[in-house]
């Protein structure tokens, strides 16, 4: 059997698994659909000014004035991204690290590589799914329109997808063990969520600029963009994209160096 | 692989591993033959498992010569990992796949497999092979362990306590399937913590006790290195007992034992002193030394 198919074969046992396991779709898909229902609500037939603010005789300074669910949908989308490929994967990697599944792996002649790319592969499909639905959702219930942009829409969530989850499987190195996991993945994750402006448009210099060193800010301005709640030409915004690559490249060098396959002896 | 070498299956030479400043492994030497079902024997923390995590190459030995099927371990890579079959202890199997399904998984894994079906016969596990992994029994995962190693059909198996957490039935049928590995010609490198499994199981045994090999053999050679014989039985009430050989801790509450060289004049003075008293010795029990009891005495384990 070559390797493209065992890696496939990788790619459904984990699809299966993933699938099977309620808690780990819940997780996946759950949070981001059930703000979207929550927020989309609420919010329904307000307006959000994406990049700017309102000034006080309620102009949008800075940005360009769309109904909040076109902005909400997107945002939601790129956290069902971060979820799938981050949150699961990296909580799923460290129980199976401290369970020595990796280990077992690790004893037969399936690559790492192929390991890898089955967890990958199966976290993308996810994603995929996770925006589709949120798409599809917001449409529906909050006549949100389809992305504007469905390539660049794509491109930007297998991307992102693939960073996010080599940033995960980075992360793994600094957690010490699956009791702590869902703690690290929560406190890395949420707070940048917030201060990227994933719920409400905001302005605040200081949590703007510190948002802007991590790649949830940069994913969630390409999704905006590709969904055509920001304007742009075609859906496209390299800078966006650059800086996930940069993070992804980060994620990569840290993941070679420093992935155990087994959980630290006592 | 068609080739049949003379050479050892395994050879193992003045090998070293320390973790900081506790010495695991302290200058250990065996070697394994083709086709030999060889059995580590010693306590908890003696270093059975790093040996042969050391020889299944998870890991870096700190000095001596390791061989396994010719090359070493550590740098193997694939190819070596395509040749062996491991039973580890406590690794998980993917929880949510159903037994088939990992195995089949597995499978995919090896240039020349056996059949899913086979395998999954062969450990016993046919009626749960719809099953999820979750949900099997302790036994039953451990089964899987076993037919996970050995759906690659490996020239080598290393079973690191395969029968931990079997029922008397069970255990049974894991030692027909080593057997039945080594019919087929399989090397096989075991450890284990019974001596039942050691005496039935293996040709040879190497007994490690601190890091330090304390005695290799055949399990009836080392048996035979206590030539006493042990008298034992339950202790009468209200009167003292002749000692007829030398009193050694008994298995139960209210059983005495002792063992002699000389089983004829002690048997025949115990049962003559409890002739004229009018006792009956309850229980009374005359037998060889077992591969335990030696085990015992070389690890000072009591």
């Amino acid at each position: 059997m070559s390797d493209l198919a065992v890696s496939l074969r990788q790619v459904r046992a984990e699809q299966r698994g993933f699938w099977r396991n309620r808690v780990a779709a819940l997780f996946g898909f759950g949070f981001p659909i059930m703000f979207l229902l929550i927020f989309g609500t609420i919010f329904k037939g307000q307006s959000t000014c994406v990049d700017g603010t309102f000034s006080a005789r309620g102009q949008c300074v800075g940005g360009a004035e769309v109904p909040y669910n076109n902005f909400f949908v997107p945002a939601m989308a790129a956290w069902g991204v971060l979820t799938t490929c981050f949150s699961n994967l990296t909580i799923s990697v460290v129980n199976r690290r401290d369970n020595g599944l990796l280990k077992r792996l690790r004893g037969t002649p399936l690559p790492s590589a192929a390991f890898v790319a089955g967890i990958l592969g199966s976290a993308l499909i996810s994603a995929v799914i996770v925006v589709a639905l949120t798409a599809v959702v917001g449409h529906l219930l909050y006549q949100a329109p389809w992305p504007a942009h469905p390539l660049p829409a794509l491109v930007t969530v297998l991307l992102a997808g693939v960073v996010f989850c080599v940033i995960g499987l980075a992360i793994t190195a600094v957690i010490p063990n699956a009791d702590a996991a869902p703690a690290v993945v929560n406190f890395t994750s949420l707070p940048i969520l917030f201060i990227s402006g994933f719920f409400f448009n905001f302005n605040n210099a200081v949590f703007g600029d510190i948002a802007k060193v991590f790649p949830i800010y940069w994913f969630k301005e390409s999704m905006l963009t590709a969904f055509g709640a920001k304007p742009s030409s075609g859906g496209w915004n390299g800078e966006d994209l650059l800086v996930l690559l940069i993070w992804g490249v980060l994620g990569l060098a840290v993941t070679l160096r420093f992935f155990r396959w087994e959980s630290r002896r006592v | 692989m068609g080739v049949t070498t003379q050479t050892a299956a395994i050879v193992v030479e003045e090998l070293r591993k320390s973790y900081g400043s506790l010495h695991a492994v302290r200058g250990v030497s065996f070697s394994v033959e083709p086709g030999e079902v060889f059995g580590l024997l010693g306590p908890n923390g003696a270093g059975k498992t790093t040996i042969v995590e050391i020889l299944e190459g998870y890991r870096h030995r700190d000095s001596g010569r390791v061989e396994v099927l010719g090359g070493d371990p550590a740098t193997g890579g694939r190819g070596f990992r395509r040749r062996v079959g491991m039973v580890l202890q406590e690794c998980a199997v993917e929880p949510y796949l159903t037994v088939r399904e990992v195995v089949d998984l597995h499978r995919g894994y090896y240039p020349k497999p056996l059949a899913t079906d086979d395998v999954i016969e062969l450990v016993g596990l046919e009626e749960k092979s719809g099953v999820r992994v979750k949900k099997l029994s302790g036994g039953q995962q451990r089964r899987l362990d076993l037919a996970l190693a050995l759906i690659g059909d490996p020239e080598l198996l290393f079973l690191d306590e395969p029968t931990t957490g079997f029922d008397p039935s069970a255990r049974r049928n894991a030692w027909e399937i080593v057997r039945g590995m080594r019919k087929l010609g399989k090397t096989i490198l075991l450890t284990t913590h019974y001596m039942d499994e050691a005496q039935n199981l293996t040709d040879r045994v190497c007994v490690v006790s601190a890091g330090e090999v304390v005695r290799i053999g055949t399990p009836s050679s080392l048996r035979a290195e206590r030539a006493e014989t042990r008298i034992q039985f339950v202790r009468p009430d209200a009167v003292a007992v002749p000692k007829v050989g030398e009193v050694v801790p008994g298995g139960e509450d209210g059983l005495i034992a002792m063992i002699t060289d000389t089983p004829t004049k002690a048997l025949h003075e115990l049962t003559e002193w409890a002739v004229a008293h009018g006792l009956e010795l309850q229980r009374l029990e005359v037998s060889q030394p077992s591969l335990e009891d030696v085990y015992l005495e070389l690890t000072g384990d009591e």
